[in-house]
């Protein structure tokens, strides 16, 4: 057995035989023509260059990504400056037509080479393509044999273009190994959008594997085995089984509204990162955003966000969820989250100090810049502004005000805008808990950042590693907490939701709706898996949980009791959430 | 003639899609119209070759300055700007 490291591109488990893809390298003829040819030479490139469009206009894209790599050949192949150019190579170079497709290819191959920007280099697959294309027009030769494979296969290349991936039959392909190619490179946008598992960065694996090799892919840590063991067969034998069986539930239940056994609508939203397109189709699949992280555009930035640059990603977000909320928080910024262009003075414990909200205050530009984009973009969408780090009913009130004054200013130059939408608090200090019915006078709604709080709640560093065993998530005064928060809101008829990792965690989501909360907001990569959880009990089931949790006195006797708890996996026949009739 | 300057704003620069959107575009007029990346001071290239503009390796937060000449000048300018500030319909 041999294992190869590469980097994982596309998620899965494939198994099978090695097919070694190996092109024959282009190269041109160069043959330098006489005047008398040179009219012959360019009809003959005038030709090939109509054929391969016509080839590519035939090919049909199964997927968006793959549409549209076609359109971008084709405008490769009618582009002006570049007809010209080659025709300039023939006329005056007196080269002949493959030399001079060659040269003109090479020179933009070349000058996108040069490009520090890795999304520029990537590109040059689809000139390196185009090229070949011609060429192969140009000596009348017939195409990959890709098209033709047999028997599935798991393709070994050094590199796959994209005229490789479309010739290419899905259904033969069971996974992809490469050379070259990174997670945005063509091949693992392709392998992700066909759901083909597949690993890129191998060094050499076109000469290291023979086709006909036993191969098992890790999509998920990019492994490759070649003539795997006994042992690891068998332990990607379940690990297939499990990865195949998540994807069918996931598949099954995210489209599907989030509903308990017994028919209760939880509203599952999710939490945003970096709103990229990824991430907002992801979303697609949720009841809006519970969390949308601002920190992105303040992170990776070499400026503080200007209020247009803010006002665009916001109403991107606002506009792609609509009619469904966005949540925002502002600015979380602090402790942990350092930002290089704003130094703040050294703190002997940041996480007790100025951050998040605390740091806007010490900073009113910076926020009410912020809550200035947020205010315009609200005209575009549903949205809420949430505060993190709020610790007193002051605070409330002091950030409302401030949000006050900026509507007026908006108003004041006739800017359009809307102040009108919920304004809730995040709840990571544990002092809200304690007072949360004074709290819940003040904001519209609560959201449970439960991250922080456990390591408020237990005084311990969540990034230290020595106090990874005084940081328990699952220590019953979480769970207190979080039920006073719901009880103080709920006494107001004021919504409560979880956004932290605890809202993603399958074992303690029932404990959370038995608690009384209706709302997650988790990471889009666990919505499938998360409403499969919801729909696998009763309200009364969970309520009961919660109970007997509240009843305890430390995490050991809350784990213990989880796992005694009926695995969902293991009954899988249950009826899933009726939804539909509620 | 007239000219324009503006920010890309959308995530991965003019690459592929972005970059053949922006030339056929500019291909709809009949001014001569040309792109340049003010970061590097490159060239002005024709904006209706998307070789030539993703050539110019216009990655996200480039400051690029667009010019047109011809009949429909202004019209080929605001359409230009308008499609490098709506992001090319990302996000």
């Amino acid at each position: 057995m041999i294992q190869h490291s590469g980097v994982a591109v596309s998620p899965g488990i494939a198994r099978g035989k090695a097919y070694v893809y190996k092109k024959h390298t282009s190269t041109a003829e160069h043959i330098t023509i006489g005047a008398a040819d040179v009219a012959a030479q360019i009809a003959l490139y005038e030709q090939a260059s109509q054929k391969a469009r016509e080839e590519l206009q035939a090919m049909e894209g199964g997927t968006q990504e793959q549409e549209e790599i076609l359109r971008t050949h084709i405008s490769f192949l009618m582009d002006e400056d570049m007809i010209e150019e080659i025709r300039t190579e023939i006329t005056q170079n007196h080269k002949c037509a493959e030399w001079a497709v060659e040269t003109v290819y090479g020179q933009v191959i070349d000058m996108l080479d040069a490009s520090p920007d890795p999304v520029f280099k990537e590109r040059i697959a689809d000139f390196a393509d185009v090229r070949d294309q011609l060429l192969k027009e140009l000596r009348g030769e017939r195409s990959t044999g890709l098209e033709a494979l047999s028997e599935p296969v798991i393709l070994v290349a050094k590199e796959l273009l994209p005229s490789d991936t479309i010739s290419m039959d899905p259904a033969k392909i069971l996974g992809i190994v490469t050379e070259r190619g990174g997670v945005t490179a063509h091949m693992a946008v392709i392998a992700r959008s066909l759901a083909i598992p597949a690993v890129a960065g191998i060094s050499g694996v076109d000469e290291a594997i023979t086709s006909g090799t036993e191969l098992i892919v890790d999509g998920q840590t990019g492994t490759v085995y070649s003539q795997p063991d006994p042992a690891i067969l068998e332990e990607y034998r379940k690990k297939a089984q499990a990865f195949d069986r998540q994807r069918q539930i996931e598949k099954e239940y995210l489209p599907k509204p989030a509903c308990t056994a017994d028919g209760v609508r939880i509203e599952t939203k999710v939490n945003l990162g970096s709103a990229d397109e990824w991430e907002l189709a992801a979303a697609a699949c949720s009841d809006g955003v519970g969390l949308f992280r601002s920190e992105f555009l303040y992170m990776n930035n070499d400026h503080l966000p200007t209020e247009e640059e803010q006002f665009t990603a916001y109403k991107a977000a606002l506009e792609a969820l609509a009619p469904r909320p966005v949540t925002l928080r502002t600015m979380d910024i602090g402790a942990d989250k350092q930002l290089p262009y704003l130094p703040l003075p050294h703190e002997e414990n940041p996480a007790l100090g100025m951050r998040a909200l605390r740091l806007c205050f010490a900073k009113p530009d910076v926020f009410r810049t912020q809550l200035r984009a947020a205010c315009r973009a609200a005209v575009y969408g549903n949205l809420q502004v949430m505060f993190p780090m709020v610790s007193s009913v002051t605070d409330v009130i002091r950030a409302k005000q401030l949000l006050a004054e900026v509507a007026k200013e908006l108003a004041d130059e006739g800017i359009p805008f809307r102040a009108d939408f919920p304004v809730g608090v995040m709840v990571e200090v544990p002092s809200l808990a304690l007072m949360a019915s004074q709290i819940a006078k003040q904001a519209a709604f609560a959201s449970i950042g439960t991250n922080d709080l456990v390591q408020y709640l237990l005084a311990a560093d969540r990034d230290n590693p020595d106090m990874a065993a005084y940081y328990q998530s699952f220590h019953p005064a979480v769970f207190q907490a979080i039920r006073m928060i719901i009880e103080g809101f709920s006494a107001q008829g004021k919504p409560v939701s979880v956004c932290g990792e605890l809202g993603s965690d399958p074992r303690s989501v029932p404990i959370l709706l038995g608690l009384g909360l209706r709302t997650l907001s988790i990471s889009p990569a666990r919505l499938g898996e998360i409403k499969y959880r919801i729909a696998g009990m009763t309200m009364a089931q969970m309520e009961q949980m919660a109970q007997d949790i509240l009843a305890m006195g430390s995490q050991e006797e809350v784990v213990a009791y989880l796992e005694k708890q009926p695995h969902q996996a293991d009954c899988k026949e249950q009826t899933a959430g009726r939804c539909d009739n509620v | 003639m007239v000219t324009g300057e503006t920010t890309v704003r959308n995530k991965t620069g003019l690459h592929a899609r972005p970059a053949s959107m922006f030339s056929a575009e500019a291909g709809k007029f009949s001014s001569k119209i040309t792109v340049k990346n003010l970061n590097t001071d490159s060239q002005e290239v024709n904006a209706k070759s998307v070789m030539r503009v993703m050539t110019l390796a216009m990655g996200q937060g480039t400051q690029i300055r667009i010019s047109a000449e011809g009949a429909d000048e202004e019209e080929a300018l605001k359409s230009l700007l308008n499609l490098v500030d709506s992001c090319f319909g990302e996000e």
